[in-house]
């Protein structure tokens, strides 16, 4: 087997996930190529290791937001570091939402490449996690054309 | 007329009420309830189904919670949809999808489960805008960045 590089793919449940498995069955036709998976759920696409971590937000309660972050942030640390031990990793690529911040850091300061799609439910307004990505990812993708004046950067990409 | 709810994998159950008040004797209804609460002696309740895609098909009318990946799923369909922000959220940033659904005249849109009556009843004559997306056109180019080719 030849030596392949492995890219780390992150996404949370419902539309994230949605959206990373259309965009795996695309590039799949191009290109022959193993993934690692972190997300807060268990579907994992046939990775070749899959990383479950926690809700980065709830979507119900303001209270308890920040401690949810707080352990989300370590979950996807450890899991991160753990994977660039095992791993010959090269790439991420993320659907969002907020869980892909710090592995996505970490990427960018060992000098590789970070791939970002804005959700294809943004119009008219940006995402938290994608006004940082915007900054963080060496491509940040758009999937609306609206949000073209909000990310003038972005690379509109067509919808999922 | 045949009416499937669905709140995705995400939990909203006032809207299952909402709908219940709406409903009248010429509707069957089957609801899709997550992880809520919600439950009727008469409506056939669901949680998580693996062959969503058959109640779909089955129904004239899907009222959906305007999370992306049911809408976009239906849209693709050329279902029939009322669209409606989920209140019960932290975060608004479902009204986007409705406005751009209610916009483009893809299905309806809802933004308060106070109107699903009113729109139960608008969405009989109502007549959708096909719907056509600008298809993705850069998997190959993402493969190039991560250098997969």
């Amino acid at each position: 087997m030849k030596d392949k590089s492995i890219t780390l793919i992150i996404y949370g449940r419902g539309g994230h996930k949605e959206q990373m498995k259309r965009l795996l069955s695309m590039m799949k036709s191009h290109a022959d190529f193993d993934f690692i998976s972190i997300s807060d759920t268990e579907d994992n696409f046939d990775s070749l290791k899959h990383f479950r971590c926690s809700e980065p937000r709830g979507k119900f309660s303001v209270w308890k937001a920040p401690f949810q972050l707080a352990n989300n942030a370590i979950t996807t640390l450890v899991q991160c570091i753990s994977i660039l031990k095992k791993f010959k990793a090269q790439g991420l690529i993320s659907t969002g939402p907020g869980m892909v911040v710090l592995p996505a850091l970490i990427f960018k300061l060992l000098g590789k490449k970070v791939v970002f799609l804005e959700s294809w439910s943004r119009f008219y307004t940006p995402s938290l996690t994608g006004r940082i990505m915007y900054y963080v990812a060496d491509t940040f993708y758009i999937q609306n054309e609206t949000l073209q004046s909000i990310y003038p950067k972005a690379i509109f990409a067509g919808r999922l | 007329m045949n009416i499937f709810v669905t709140v995705g994998s995400t939990r909203y159950d006032s809207l299952f009420h909402a709908v219940e008040h709406a409903l009248n004797d010429s509707h069957k209804a089957i609801f899709q309830i997550a992880d809520g609460e919600y439950s009727h002696s008469k409506i056939t309740t669901i949680r998580f189904v693996k062959n969503i895609d058959e109640y779909y098909k089955n129904a004239d009318v899907i009222i959906t919670h305007a999370g992306a990946g049911s809408v976009y799923n239906l849209l693709e369909m050329g279902k029939k949809v009322i669209v409606v922000q989920n209140i019960e959220r932290v975060d608004a940033h479902q009204q986007d999808l409705v406005r751009f659904v209610e916009e483009e005249k893809y299905g309806l849109g809802c933004y308060d489960i106070s109107q699903i009556a009113e729109k139960v009843r608008e969405v009989e004559h109502f007549e959708p805008t096909p719907y056509v997306k600008n298809e993705f056109n850069k998997a190959k180019e993402i493969c190039e960045i991560l250098k997969l080719i």
